[in-house]
């Protein structure tokens, strides 16, 4: 089912991108190059989903942990405690693998996180804009299945990724903020 | 030549029938009728109701009309578009689908949502009945902040229920998520192509395109590997084969069969009298044949062709006679010997058309027709052509005389009936058979390795293990669909059986949706007030996601098989029972990948205790129809051979035995022989043991009829030399069919011609 794949795809869209260090020339294919750059960030988010229906909101917030080239880990803290781990090996969910999910997903994600980013512009059309210091990437979905219940995602950020927002096609918004706890090199989180 | 007048005007009769005959053939071909290569149109119209007729097919069809290819290349993308450029310059294709947009999506929010609160996985059911609903808060929770869940929303879906009953009904090994479907095999991942068949899978011009295409493609891409399965391929296998092996070997046959009779009789235009039958007879045969059964079967005329043996040796008897005769020879002395050769062949064979095997009866019908054919010919036109007579053929013929005269009176009655006793007590205790469906099995070993790896990676069946269930209405089969679902869930947990595909997984009966809804409240009674505040949600939204359950549309099992979604369970269901009487609805639960001597045991079990459950087990069900034909046929022909005996007995009296030895003694002969060495006898054995048969017969009889003729043994030695070509060289097909005929006429021809041999009387001098 293309709706389960998106919601993994998306979320590790935004960490692969949530490392970028600085994008020296505003192309997809120099975002790409940067991915491939090694080294563990970590640090916190906070996110918001907005119900357009209800005209609310429901908050959350955790730590994320990318280990170049080997592992994510989104760990949700509030609401509710919820662990999603990907690595080569499979999908984690609260250190259980995830039964139906195919390790297909994680070696998609890998290659995103190597700065295979040739596979995101398949399915994304990626228009990128600003400078290096203030940069904004613009994500629409190419197929039609997931146009019609994605309508786009928009990265900001300067040194590094700090907002994505995602709108989906009924008027709802997902916002997350990402704080680095370091520039680089970023210890285990803890 | 006196009284050749009747003659002259019944040759021109014979003329114009044959010239329409071919008018009539052609006319057929040009008009659609054509050749088959259908292995299983061999096989009988099995006897069952038009229901499970029906069922067979639907369920077969997704692995007749379609094919699925894996693919691995260093460059997976590029080597697939490459492939799927060639399969649809092909023309062999009219859809592919290799990439997650190949395949139309309905909207599951659409079609699934109204109904989600009565849709709950078993697993789920069950943790909502213990109470067991904490957890379900905790996931709800995660997934209403992070919005991965499919239409997860406060008011319609609070706990997710779509996306669980999605996740959990469809789950696929197919992995969608990237640029192209893959799955999984030993740790790596294989590109899935599924494609759909512009036409019948057994059209030869299909085949072909559809296999060059891939040929091509793997010559000029050496780094990719491919994995075929689909019934289109294995029928190529076995047409190219049985094309090829019928092309080479009959080619070989008749090249040496010509050699051997341009030796003997060293006269073109003789030869030419000796094939002139045959080519009438095969186009007698051909043309009727088609005119009947609007198609021949491949191994018709593989059979067919085969026939060459008996029907020439009426041409042989005849121009021997005359050859070495000269003068002397009269067509009335050998009419007696020409007409029961003919009867007791063509009685052999008609009584195959008695059995319900539809390629069986059409063999029977060719063969009858092509001998009937050669005959008259023999009869009616060779006469009217001269001969001429070479010393060569005279010195040959009594050289032959003069190994006859070793071999002869060397079998007497009295050791000749101890031996068929003592063969008759071996092939009782010891002869076992074989009816299995692998005789029929054309395909490569390769290609059957590449068809278990993927129906057991992809839980893909063939549709050949069933259970088949009638009920009143829909929702009485949902219902029994569902009570069936707890004893097949323990035998795949146990190992016993790969898998099952039922429609109650997709669509539960009303009756289970109402239960569902029961607990889904339930749940919400329980869970839902604490996840609102967990989520810093109003607690007003209650009240209005509760009256969401207040009367949910149900799920209708039509509504589901009409859409995109739903297109592969339509194979399940046969809907309503055709016959007016009865209102009744039938539908399919199919067992995928290996079901083990338990998981039969049980299966049958099942379908016994259950009402309106009838478990259909193709496989098993076509080989006891082989088995009870192969019996049948035995039974049938050893009737013919007793009223063939009696009819002989009229004629020749205590010499019978002497017309019946060759025959008889050449099949208990391979029957021994294939005791002796364990080779358990099939159909195809037993068919092939009817040519030998015919061709004793015919020895037995010319034998008798001119007994110090030498023109009857060289023709009889000629006759069975050239079968033995024939035949001898199918022995060394790969076609296991056509191996097992050639393998048994091999050794019977042999046996006829040595018995002949030595069973006839004693004599002290060669009078001529």
């Amino acid at each position: 089912m293309p709706f389960r794949r998106l919601r993994l795809l998306l979320m590790t869209t935004m960490l692969a991108l949530s490392i970028v260090p600085a994008a020296h020339a505003l192309s997809v294919a120099s975002l790409a190059e940067h991915l491939a750059v090694s080294g563990d960030v970590s640090g916190r988010f906070e996110q918001s989903r907005y119900l357009a229906d209800l005209d609310t909101r429901i908050e959350g917030s955790g730590r994320y942990r990318f280990e170049q080239g080997e592992r994510v880990i989104w760990q949700l803290e509030k609401p509710v405690k919820e662990t999603l781990e990907l690595s080569e090996a499979g999908i984690r969910h609260n250190g259980e693998a995830l039964q139906d999910d195919p390790a297909g997903v994680a070696t998609l994600i890998m290659q995103l996180l190597n700065g295979r980013l040739a596979a995101l512009a398949e399915r994304f059309e990626i228009d990128l804009q600003g400078s290096e210091a203030n940069w904004h990437a613009t994500l629409r979905p190419r197929q039609a299945g997931l146009a019609e219940y994605l309508e786009r995602i928009d990265m900001r950020g300067g040194a590094q990724l700090e907002n994505v927002q995602m709108a989906m096609a009924d008027g709802d918004r997902l916002d997350i903020h990402l704080l680095t706890d370091t520039a680089t090199n970023a210890s285990p989180g803890t | 030549m006196p009284g050749t007048t009747p003659i002259r005007w019944l040759a021109l009769l014979w003329l114009s029938v044959l010239l329409a005959c071919a008018a009539l053939g052609g006319w057929q071909l040009m008009h659609g009728a054509g050749f088959d290569t259908r292995v299983t149109a061999l096989l009988p119209e099995t006897a069952q109701s038009p229901r499970i007729e029906r069922a067979n097919a639907q369920l077969a069809a997704p692995f007749t009309d379609r094919f699925v290819l894996l693919l691995d290349a260093p460059d997976r993308r590029r080597a697939s578009d490459a492939l799927a450029e060639r399969l649809r310059a092909s023309g062999a294709i009219d859809e592919l689908r290799y990439r997650p947009g190949d395949f139309p999506l309905d909207s599951l929010i659409d079609l699934l949502g109204p109904a989600r609160y009565r849709l709950l996985t078993p697993g789920l059911a069950d943790d909502i009945a213990a109470g067991d609903t904490a957890a379900l808060r905790q996931q709800a929770l995660a997934t209403l902040v992070m919005p991965t869940a499919l239409d997860q929303h406060p008011l319609r879906d609070p706990f997710a229920l779509l996306d669980r009953w999605v996740e959990g009904a469809f789950s696929s090994r197919l992995d969608t998520s990237g640029e192209l479907i893959t799955l999984e095999v030993d740790g790596h991942a294989l590109v899935a192509i599924t494609g759909r068949l512009a036409g019948s899978a057994w059209t030869p011009a299909l085949q072909s395109r559809l296999t060059d295409a891939l040929r091509d493609f793997e010559a000029a891409h050496p780094d990719v590997q491919l994995w075929r399965s689909g019934m289109v391929f294995h029928a190529a296998d076995g047409a190219r084969q049985a094309s090829r092996e019928i092309n080479t070997i009959g080619l070989g046959s008749l090249l040496g069969v010509l050699t051997i009779l341009l030796l003997v009789f060293r006269s073109p235009r003789t030869l030419a009298t000796l094939l002139l039958p045959l080519a009438a007879g095969g186009l007698f045969a051909f043309s009727l044949t088609l005119t009947l059964f609007g198609s021949i079967h491949l191994l018709t005329l593989a059979f067919g062709g085969s026939l060459i043996g008996v029907a020439i040796d009426y041409a042989l008897h005849l121009q021997c006679a005359r050859t070495l005769g000269g003068s002397r020879f009269r067509l009335a002395s050998m009419l007696p010997g020409l007409a029961l050769g003919l009867v007791t062949s063509v009685t052999a064979y008609v009584v195959q058309a008695f059995t319900p095997l539809p390629g069986l009866k059409q063999m029977a019908v060719f063969a009858a027709l092509g001998l009937i054919g050669a005959w008259l010919s023999v009869v009616l036109w060779l006469p009217l052509i001269r001969i001429s007579c070479h010393p060569g053929t005279e010195r040959l013929a009594l050289r032959l005389w003069q190994v006859l005269a070793r071999l002869r009176g060397r079998l007497g009655p009295r050791r000749a009936a101890l031996l068929a006793v003592a063969a008759l007590v071996l092939v009782g205790l010891r002869l076992e058979s074989d009816d299995s469906l692998r005789l029929i099995n054309t395909s490569s070993p390769r290609l059957i390795e590449d068809e278990q790896l993927i129906q057991r990676e992809l839980g893909r069946d063939t549709g050949s293990l069933y259970l088949l269930i009638d009920a009143a209405d829909r929702e009485a089969f949902l219902e029994r669909a569902e009570t069936l679902a707890a004893p097949l869930d323990r035998l795949v947990a146990e190992g016993h059986l790969g898998g099952y595909s039922s429609l109650a997984e997709h669509v539960p009966s009303h009756q289970r949706q109402r239960h569902n809804l029961a607990l889904t409240r339930t749940l919400y009674d329980r869970e839902l007030d604490p996840l609102l505040a967990a989520a810093g949600l109003p607690a007003a939204l209650a009240p209005r996601a509760r009256a969401e359950l207040d009367a949910p549309p149900f799920l209708d099992l039509q509504a589901w098989l009409a859409t995109s979604a739903g297109e592969a369970d339509r194979r399940l269901w046969l809907g309503a029972n055709s016959d007016a009487s009865d209102s009744g609805v039938a539908g399919m639960i199919t067992l995928s990948g290996r079901a083990d001597a338990q998981a039969r045991t049980s299966l049958a079990e099942l379908a016994e205790q259950t009402p309106g459950v009838e478990l259909v087990d193709r496989v098993a069900r076509i080989s006891t129809v082989l088995g009870e034909l192969r019996r049948q046929i035995a039974l049938w022909v050893a009737g013919a051979l007793a009223l063939v005996a009696a009819l002989l007995t009229l004629r020749y009296r205590r010499r019978s035995w002497r017309v019946l030895a060759p025959a008889g003694g050449a099949i208990l002969g391979v029957l021994s022989l294939y005791a002796l060495l364990g080779v358990p006898i099939n159909l195809f054995h037993q068919l092939a043991l009817l040519l030998v048969l015919g061709i004793g017969l015919d020895a037995g009889i010319f034998m008798q009829e001119h007994p110090r003729a030498h023109h009857a043994w060289l023709a009889i030695t000629l006759s069975i030399l050239s079968s033995l070509l024939a035949f001898g060289l199918l022995a060394f097909s790969a076609t296991p069919v056509l191996h097992y005929i050639g393998m048994t006429t091999l050794i019977g021809l042999a046996g006829v011609w040595l018995l002949t041999a030595l069973v006839q009387r004693r004599e002290s001098a060669t009078d001529g």
